[in-house]
C-alpha cells in the first residue's frame, strides 16, 4: 500500500485521480496517430516518475503484461498492420502504466470510499450503502478463512488417503464456509446491526 | 435481504477470490490467463440465485477496482479493468445473474440443467462480453479474438461441471433455496 503524501501524486484525492484516469482512458481510446499515443505514454511514464513508482525491480504481475502486450502487438501485426500494432501496444501501456500508478498511489480504503460514494445513487434500487459497507468487509474477512478452511480440510484428507480431487475439496469447504457465513451472520444480528429485512427467524440448524 | 444473505453473498465473492489462489495457467494465444476464478462466478449464480449471485460478482469487482490483489496471479487495482481481458472481467456480474436466472427457470434443477445453466452463463455470456472487448481494445476482428479465446473453452466446460456438481449436492444437502 502507498505511503501517505509520499508525492504530490499520493496527495491527489482518489476521486481526481479516478475522473483523471477516465479522461486520459477516453483521449486514449480516441486517439489513433502512434505519434499521439507514443506522448500518452511518456506522460504516464512521467507521472508515475513523479510519484516515484519503484521500476527496478519492476512491479509484480507485470512479467505477465508484458506478455500480455507482445502477443497483443504481434497479432496486430499479422492480422492487420505494423501501425496498428505499434498503435495498439502504445495505447495499452499508456492506459496500463496510468491505471497502475493510480492503484499504486492511492490507500484501497481512500478508493473503496470513493468507488462506494459512486454507487450511492443505486440507493433508489434498493442498495444500502450501510450493507455494502459491511458486506466488502465481509469478504474481505472470509478469503483468509477460506484459503485457511481450505488448507485445514486438505491435511485431512491427506491423512486420510484422499488426494486432490476437485470436488473431495470443494463440498466440505462450500458446507463449512457457508455454516460459519450463517454464525457470522447471526451474531451480526445478534449486535442488532438493522438490515431493511427482520432476521432470519428459522430454528438453529445443529 | 436479511444478513445471512448479506454474509452469503460475501462468502462467495471470497470464495471468487480464493479460488484465484489456484496457480494461472497463461495460455500464449492471446493473453487471457486461465483461472479458476470463472468457478466461483458460476457458482455464486448457481448457489445463490441472480440477483445475490451478481452482488457477489460486482462486490468483488469493487474491491478489485480499489486495489486489492484478488484476481488470480495476485493481480489487481485498476489496471484490471483497461487490460485487453477486462471484457472477460466485467462480465461476471452478468454471468452470475444468467447463470442464477436459468438455474431458476427449473423446478428441481439436476445436474444436467445446472450444467446447462453454467455453460450458458458462466461460457456463453461471459465470452459474448469478453470476446468483442478483446477485439475492440486489440484492434483485431472478431473472429481471430474468438479463435484466441477458444483454447479456454475445454477448461471452461470442466469448471461448469464441477460446479454444477457443487450446486446440486449444496442444494441437496444443505436444503438451499436459489
Amino acid at each position: 500500500m502507498s505511503a501517505a503524501s509520499a508525492s504530490p501524486v499520493h496527495r491527489l484525492s482518489a476521486a481526481s485521480k479516478l475522473a483523471a484516469l477516465a479522461v486520459f482512458g477516453l483521449a486514449l481510446v480516441l486517439a489513433g496517430d502512434p505519434v499521439v499515443l507514443a506522448a500518452g505514454l511518456a506522460a504516464a511514464l512521467a507521472v508515475a516518475r513523479v510519484a516515484r513508482l519503484p521500476m527496478i525491480p519492476p512491479p509484480r504481475g507485470t512479467r505477465t503484461v508484458a506478455a500480455v502486450l507482445l502477443v497483443v502487438v504481434l497479432a496486430n501485426a499479422v492480422t492487420v498492420s505494423w501501425v496498428a500494432a505499434l498503435a495498439t501496444g502504445l495505447r495499452l501501456s499508456a492506459l496500463i502504466v496510468a491505471a497502475a500508478t493510480v492503484t499504486a498511489t492511492t490507500r484501497a480504503s481512500a478508493m473503496l470510499e470513493t468507488l462506494s460514494a459512486l454507487l450511492r445513487p443505486l440507493r433508489k434500487v434498493g442498495v444500502d450503502p450501510e450493507a455494502v459497507a459491511l458486506a466488502l468487509s465481509l469478504t474481505l474477512r472470509f478469503v483468509p478463512q477460506l484459503v485457511e478452511l481450505a488448507s485445514e480440510i486438505r491435511a485431512a484428507q491427506w491423512a486420510r488417503g484422499l488426494d486432490r480431487h476437485p470436488l473431495a475439496l470443494m463440498m466440505p469447504l462450500l458446507v463449512r464456509a457457508l455454516a460459519s457465513a450463517d454464525a457470522v451472520a447471526d451474531a451480526i444480528d445478534a449486535r442488532t446491526f438493522s438490515t431493511p429485512e427482520p432476521p432470519n427467524t428459522e430454528p438453529e440448524r445443529r | 435481504m436479511n444478513t445471512r444473505d448479506l454474509a452469503r453473498i460475501a462468502l462467495l465473492a471470497a470464495l471468487t477470490a480464493a479460488l484465484g489462489l489456484v496457480p494461472p495457467v497463461l495460455i500464449p494465444a492471446i493473453g487471457v490467463p486461465i483461472t479458476a476464478q470463472t468457478l466461483g462466478v458460476m457458482l455464486s449464480g448457481a448457489v445463490l440465485g441472480p440477483l445475490r449471485g451478481a452482488a457477489a460478482q460486482a462486490l468483488l469487482l469493487l474491491l478489485v477496482a480499489a486495489g486489492f490483489p484478488l484476481l488470480a496471479g495476485g493481480n489487481g487495482g485498476l489496471g484490471s479493468f483497461v487490460a485487453p481481458s477486462a471484457g472477460f472481467l466485467l462480465a461476471w456480474p452478468l454471468s452470475a445473474f444468467v447463470t442464477g436466472w436459468l438455474v431458476r427457470r427449473f423446478r428441481r434443477p439436476g445436474f444436467a440443467p445446472t450444467f446447462a445453466a453454467n455453460v450458458l452463463g458462466g461460457i456463453v455470456v461471459m465470452y459474448a462480453v469478453g470476446v468483442p472487448w478483446v477485439a475492440l481494445t486489440v484492434g483485431v476482428d472478431l473472429g481471430t479474438a474468438l479463435i484466441g479465446s477458444a483454447v479456454f473453452i475445454p477448461g471452461d466446460l470442466l469448471k461448469a461441471g464441477v460446479a454444477a456438481a457443487a450446486a446440486v449436492s449444496l442444494r441437496r444437502s444443505l436444503a438451499l433455496q436459489v
